[in-house]
């Protein structure tokens, strides 16, 4: 028996269950929630190669699944952030019963955590590009349910991650021919080029960014969360497994400075358009944007804290996101639409929804108080021109938050509302509480999150 | 130069040539018999791996144009007529298919040839599929011939990564990849109208 094996069996067996069960709303629910936390426990405490595989158990589990040659591993390496992302998934598939974000939701979204659970044991790491590139083939079913209609971004969306996964395949190729060693930068640009490309694809990173905004106009809120915060784990993380693996990557400085200024660039454009947006869907989506900036940022710092925060950053968002999510649909589900016009003083006859969509806006602005502030604190804390970036994309998406929450308190207009059930309104408060306390005890999250990097020996060395 | 080499040659040629109709032709029935000409000169140039993965491609691109012909099909009841490619002139399109499928020609030779070792049928028809390919998805928007030109492109990034790439695990993950990317876009196409989307 193996851990990727167990892992993905399971998850593949809760998303055949689900897909049966789609008409009993509460066993999906259930079904999809509870056995996406289970497996995420599993990934924590299953301990491979030893005696007993878990705790009490006298069973004897390999980390290691072989398939023609290449593998699947699950070790020190990696088990953190593989449980992350079931961890992830449990969280949002939890909200779902609220959110209700369509019948595809449960059954797509395991097999999206699965896909991303597979790139990240890949093994070597670099195929992890193709696992990347299914899921989101599968995530189209989740954005453009069929009850939602036809789009063009889904199309976008699948040709990007495509031309992602060639470049980064190719990067690898290359990359395999300079070894993983210190290489010239002159010798090693063709493969640098490549990999940037395939990292500013996956992570849709402007101009890689188009099929974003169409699917926040189209897509159900809280699926577009979902896929958000999954895919850009998944990204993130292979980005991270590059620069472990390669030291003529990771000691190479003028990436660095360069990848500092993109990050700037990034962050003035995600802010502006953040602030321009009439649409609170967009508004997030550009939000996104600029935090996936401030991540970048905090990587371009060079060190073991700066990786660790860009982890840090990432984890902060899925509470920041997740909320937002919550709020906007249920808000989007009764009716109340996305726009300005249509929002205009809807925290009147909808508060608790509101103030969710709200806080989760801010939180992910990265605004003191919320999740998504003290690692953006502690990226700032290195000084220079990173610094004044953040405070710069702070103020401006804090700004198009404050813009929103004028809109939705400004006079109140007739229209009826339907009411929230007990269990909705628990699960819109404990979500803006969540983004609150973890944004006053940062150190509740912040400290398992970053330990996911020490399984990357070339990157927490320094 | 050898059989073999002209064979190749030949191969590549006849896939450009059922990229460039797909993208020449306004009418949807030429895309899917122009996509199975490709699959099949593809697997002919897939000479660097196994006969039964070649053999298997084509087999998936039998089911890619079974997929997406019944689909069609079905879908063109329910719709009526495509809708016109932008930009639509033919005079346009094949000067650009003309300007894109020399150039790709040309630097495929340069690129692949120089840096793979690859014969010159492989790397003129990696160069075209992927070059002619990204034209295709470049002047197209309905879901069907997006599809056709990501599946070109993709063809013709097997055929230049086969050379490459010896894993089986990896290259049959990619040959795969056609039937999945073919499932998506059939589920796209059956998708009716649906809210229109606002400019980002």
């Amino acid at each position: 028996m193996n851990a990727p094996l167990i892992l993905l069996t399971l998850t593949g067996g809760l998303a055949v269950a689900v897909v049966l069960l789609r008409r009993q709303a509460t066993a999906s629910w259930l079904m999809a929630s509870t056995g996406a936390a289970l497996v995420s426990l599993l990934a924590f405490l299953v301990r491979v190669d030893g005696d007993a595989g878990l705790p009490g158990v006298p069973v004897s589990i390999s980390g290691t699944w072989t398939i023609l040659g290449r593998s699947l591993e699950l070790g020190t390496a990696n088990r953190a952030v593989v449980g992350f992302v079931f961890l992830v998934a449990a969280f949002m598939f939890a909200g779902a019963r609220v959110a209700r974000p369509g019948r595809l939701f449960y059954g797509a979204g395991l097999l999206v955590v699965a896909l991303v659970a597979g790139s990240l044991m890949a093994v070597p790491f670099l195929y992890a590009a193709v696992f990347l590139e299914g899921m989101a083939l599968v995530a189209v079913l989740m954005l453009y349910p069929p009850e939602r209609g036809g789009a063009r971004a889904p199309m976008r969306m699948v040709l990007l991650y495509t031309l992602g996964m060639m470049a980064l395949l190719t990067a690898g190729w290359q990359a395999g021919s300079l070894g993983s060693g210190s290489v010239a930068p002159e010798a090693a640009r063709t493969a640098t080029v490549l990999a940037v490309l395939g990292f500013g694809l996956l992570l849709a990173a402007p101009p890689f960014h188009l099929w974003l905004p169409s699917a926040a106009g189209h897509s159900h809120p809280y699926a577009l969360s979902f896929v958000l915060l999954i895919a850009q784990a998944g990204a993130l993380f292979l980005v991270l497994r590059f620069f472990d693996a390669y030291a003529w990557l990771r000691e190479n400085q003028a990436l660095f400075v360069a990848a500092r200024w993109v990050a700037i660039g990034i962050a003035a454009f995600a802010s502006l358009w953040a602030m321009a947006q009439r649409s609170l869907a967009r508004t997030a989506v550009y939000a996104v944007m600029a935090d996936t900036a401030v991540i970048l940022l905090a990587f371009s710092a060079m060190s073991t804290e700066g990786y660790q925060l860009a982890l840090g950053l990432s984890a902060a968002r899925v509470i920041g996101l997740g909320v937002w999510g919550l709020g906007a649909s249920v808000l989007q589900n009764t009716g109340a639409g996305d726009t300005t016009e249509e929002l205009t003083g809807i925290a009147y006859t909808a508060p608790l929804a509101t103030a969710a969509a709200m806080v989760g806006l801010f939180s992910v602005a990265g605004f003191p108080i919320t999740a998504g502030f003290p690692g953006r604190w502690a990226v700032m804390a290195g000084g220079g021109a990173a610094a004044f970036a953040i405070v710069g994309t702070i103020g401006a998406v804090s700004l198009a938050a404050v813009r929103w929450t004028s809109t939705v308190l400004r006079s109140p207009r007739e229209r009826s509302h339907p009411p929230l059930t007990l269990l909705d309104r628990l699960f819109l408060g404990v979500g803006i509480l969540l983004c609150v306390l973890l944004g006053l005890f940062p150190q509740l999250l912040y400290p398992w999150v970053v330990g996911a990097l020490s399984g990357l020996t070339g990157l927490a060395g320094g | 130069m050898s059989a073999q080499g002209s064979f190749g040659i030949l191969a590549a040629a006849l896939a450009g040539i059922a990229c460039a109709a797909a993208i020449l032709v306004p009418r949807r029935g030429v895309v899917i018999p122009a996509l199975l000409l490709q699959f099949v000169c593809t697997a002919m140039l897939l000479t660097p791996l196994p006969t039964a993965l070649a053999i298997a491609y084509a087999a998936v691109g039998a089911c890619v144009c079974g997929i997406l012909g019944v689909t069609v099909g079905g879908a063109e009841a329910l719709q009526g007529p495509a809708p016109v490619v932008v930009p639509s002139g033919l005079a346009f399109r094949l000067a650009a298919v003309l300007l894109v499928g020399l150039a790709s020609a040309a630097l495929s030779r340069q690129v692949l040839g120089a840096q793979t070792g690859m014969g010159m049928g492989g790397s003129l028809g990696a160069g075209l599929l992927f070059g002619l390919g990204l034209l295709h998805v470049g002047l197209s928007e309905e879901p069907l011939r997006v599809g056709a030109g990501l599946l070109s492109m993709l063809g013709g990034f097997q055929i230049g990564y086969a050379s490459v790439e010896p894993s089986v695990a990896l290259q049959g993950l990619l040959i795969a990849l056609p039937l999945l990317i073919a499932l998506v876009v059939a589920y796209l196409i059956t998708l009716s109208p649906g809210r229109p989307e606002s400019r980002p």
